[in-house]
């Protein structure tokens, strides 16, 4: 579409003029959506089609689309003009910014621009951002030749600097003293802008630079306790940005007590993030401004990071770094034994339980001093929520393998009827895979391990699966001794005779061609 | 239940012992009349109560017993199944295995042949009464087999 945006509309020698009104049809735009004087006026004609592909795509396609969908053609058509307008209010900027302020105020004309009114802020926000580059005489000029009344202008200027203020730019003083050159005044400053003045003036202080400090309290006339709060929000700022040097350089003569409080506030922060090698810093270079901070507050921090971080996600990682278990290790008994963190941990370990992957299952008990009685009650409690259910899933089984592992004595928590009963169902029912079914029958007591073992044989016989037979032949080193490819018809024989899985495999012998007589 | 019988026995004995000695003859032999009594009491109860198990217990016991009363009991039990794995069992008394041999097919003298346990004169009885190969064989290969069975089946005589 860009390509064909870029037009050309001016004569070449034996070439044929195309109609410009044909050309922006094709482009989508119908007639009458600019103004029919707009092709009276050559110079104008072709600056603005020649602006056309500098004119943001975003604005242009809107023009070009007018809306879409359901939208009626009258308001499409209106779309339509509305984005014609756009196209022309850039030209015109365009044309300020190329320095024909002359062309600009025709095409301002023609598009039936009222800036002092309905259209003051769109021109407000183009020339905000356009003074600086224009240099400032030629920005009152072009206001000048758009009569632009006084008023107006500073309000444009008063929103630039307000804007520049914010970030202490310098250059802000120069256009302030402008401005007042001009006739601005103080009065008709917005409330903002001695908020955006002391916010100007702690980005000065942040970045040292106290010359212009001085001359900025000056200009902006600023009060010594508007002044402190500047230097009080760059302290702040330094202290949160980590850059505790300059921080103090900037508060040390009047605002000690300040910078107690603003480095107390940022240690517990630091607590309870667990940022530990700032924390280290801060206790060995600052020591003086965070002393005040209480032994219990310190602890409650800690602990409160430690709790926070449990529930994250990245707990697992975080504690797998052998650095971080040293220090939450180093940490003294009351600050991570807090009860909300062991109810953390506790959930955390019953996750880590089931995790193949995890490194830290163990070394997180006693990290986190989870006694015995403690484990063990909570196990019993997993085991109590895990029949709970009317049946098992995976992952319960998961869970019961790792603590029926871990913890053998543990193992009559699951051995009543019942509780077997489930296990020997999730088994059967939801695992295909014998290695998964292998993996959970030591959950099973010797019995219903044959029972499940020898109901597969069984079933494999039954639904006649020779080899299925054979694999679980080798799975379970039963049968070893009978070559099961020839002798097959013989155990079904045998099977079908009356024996059992479990008989035939005690007494391989009985698997015989004589069974059939 | 076993050792029941042979204390028992024990102390029958002990009463001819002391009966050959007293003069009491007749109050001695009454205490054996009914010592026996209760010996055939108790194994006569004890029959019952093997023959009253379920089907599934017979089999259950016929694979693991150690219990040659109950051995043999179940190797003349009604069910094949029964009577086959009670065979197969090598606590099995080598006096049931015999009996056993006589009235079965093929298929049991096989099975009786691949017994651990079984004395070298069932498995020369058991090549006496069957022709099939792989019962011979089963004859031959075990460890018990006399010498003579052994070559009488290897030449066929």
């Amino acid at each position: 579409m860009k390509e064909n945006i870029n037009l050309q509309f001016k004569e070449h020698e034996g070439q044929e003029v195309v109609d410009p009104k044909l050309q922006l049809e094709k482009l989508g735009i119908p007639e009458g959506v600019f103004p029919e004087a707009l092709f009276q006026d050559k110079e104008m004609l072709e600056f603005v089609l020649e602006q056309l592909p500098s004119i943001k795509s975003s604005i242009f396609m809107g023009a070009l689309a007018g809306g879409g969908g359901e939208v009626a053609n009258e308001e499409r058509g209106v779309q339509k003009k509305t984005g014609a307008s756009k196209i022309l209010f850039k030209a015109m900027d365009r044309a300020i910014y190329l320095k024909k302020p002359e062309l600009a105020r025709r095409v301002a004309d023609l598009a039936g621009f009222n800036l002092e009114d309905v259209h003051f802020d769109l021109w407000n926000k183009f020339m905000m951002t356009r003074i600086h580059s224009l240099g400032w005489e030629y920005f009152y000029d072009v206001c000048k030749s758009f009569d632009i009344k006084e008023d107006k202008i500073n309000k444009t200027i008063i929103r630039s600097i307000e804007r520049d203020l914010q970030y202490g730019k310098k250059e802000v003083i120069k256009k302030f003293e402008i401005y007042l050159e001009h006739g601005g005044s103080r009065d008709q400053l917005s409330a903002d802008f001695q908020d955006n003045a002391i916010r100007g003036l702690s980005v000065l202080f942040t970045a040292g630079n106290h010359e212009e400090v001085e001359r900025w309290g000056v200009i902006f006339q600023l009060s010594p306790e508007q002044k402190e709060m500047a230097r009080k929000q760059a302290i702040n700022g330094l202290i949160k940005k980590r850059k505790y040097d300059k921080a103090i350089i900037l508060g040390e003569e009047n605002l000690k007590e300040y910078l107690v409080q603003q480095f107390s506030n940022h240690y517990l922060s630091l607590l309870v993030s667990l940022s530990w090698t700032e924390i280290e810093k801060l206790e060995k270079d600052h020591s003086e401004y965070i002393s005040e901070v209480p032994v219990e507050e310190r602890k409650k921090a800690l602990s409160s990071g430690l709790g926070s971080m449990m529930k994250g996600r990245g707990a697992e990682r975080w504690l797998s770094i052998e650095e971080n278990q040293a220090r939450v290790a180093s940490l003294p008994d009351d600050v991570v034994l807090g009860g909300s963190v062991q109810n953390e941990a506790l959930q955390l370990y019953e996750k880590m339980l089931v995790d193949p992957e995890s490194k830290v299952a163990i070394p997180f008990i006693e990290l986190f001093r989870l006694s015995q009685d403690v484990r063990e009650g909570h196990l019993k409690t997993v085991v109590d929520r895990i029949f709970s259910h009317p049946t098992l899933n995976r992952g319960d089984l998961d869970k019961l393998v790792v603590i029926v592992e871990r913890y053998p004595f543990l193992r009559d928590l699951i051995e009543n009827e019942d509780q077997q009963e489930k296990i020997l169902a999730a088994i059967q029912n939801s695992l295909s895979s014998r290695i998964q079914c292998e993996k959970y029958m030591g959950l099973l007591k010797k019995e219903l391990q044959d029972k499940l073992v020898f109901s597969k044989f069984e079933q494999a016989i039954l639904s006649d699966d020779q080899r299925e037979f054979e694999r679980l032949g080798k799975e379970f080193k039963l049968f070893e001794g009978i070559d099961l490819r020839r002798k097959w018809g013989e155990l079904k024989a045998s099977f079908n005779a009356g024996f059992s899985v479990y008989e035939l495999s005690r007494y391989p012998f009985l698997v015989s061609s004589l069974i059939n007589q | 239940m076993l050792k029941n019988f042979e204390s028992n026995l024990v102390r029958i004995d002990k009463l001819l012992s002391e009966g050959e000695e007293s003069p009491d003859f007749e109050a001695l032999f009454s205490g054996i009349d009914s010592m026996c009594d209760e010996i055939d009491q108790g194994v006569e109860s004890r029959k019952d109560e093997v023959e009253t198990w379920s089907l599934e217990r017979k089999r259950k016991e016929a694979v693991d017993s150690q219990d040659t009363f109950v051995l043999n009991l179940l190797s003349m039990d009604e069910e094949f199944t029964i009577r086959t794995l009670s065979a197969c069992n090598p606590n099995t008394p080598n006096t049931s295995l015999r009996r056993l041999v006589e009235g079965a097919n093929d298929y049991v003298r096989m099975v009786i042949a691949n017994n651990p346990r079984v004395s070298p004169d069932v498995l020369s009885r058991i090549a006496e009464l069957s022709g099939e190969q792989e019962v011979l064989d089963a004859v031959k290969n075990n460890p018990n087999v006399s010498k003579v069975t052994k070559f009488r089946i290897e030449n066929k005589l």
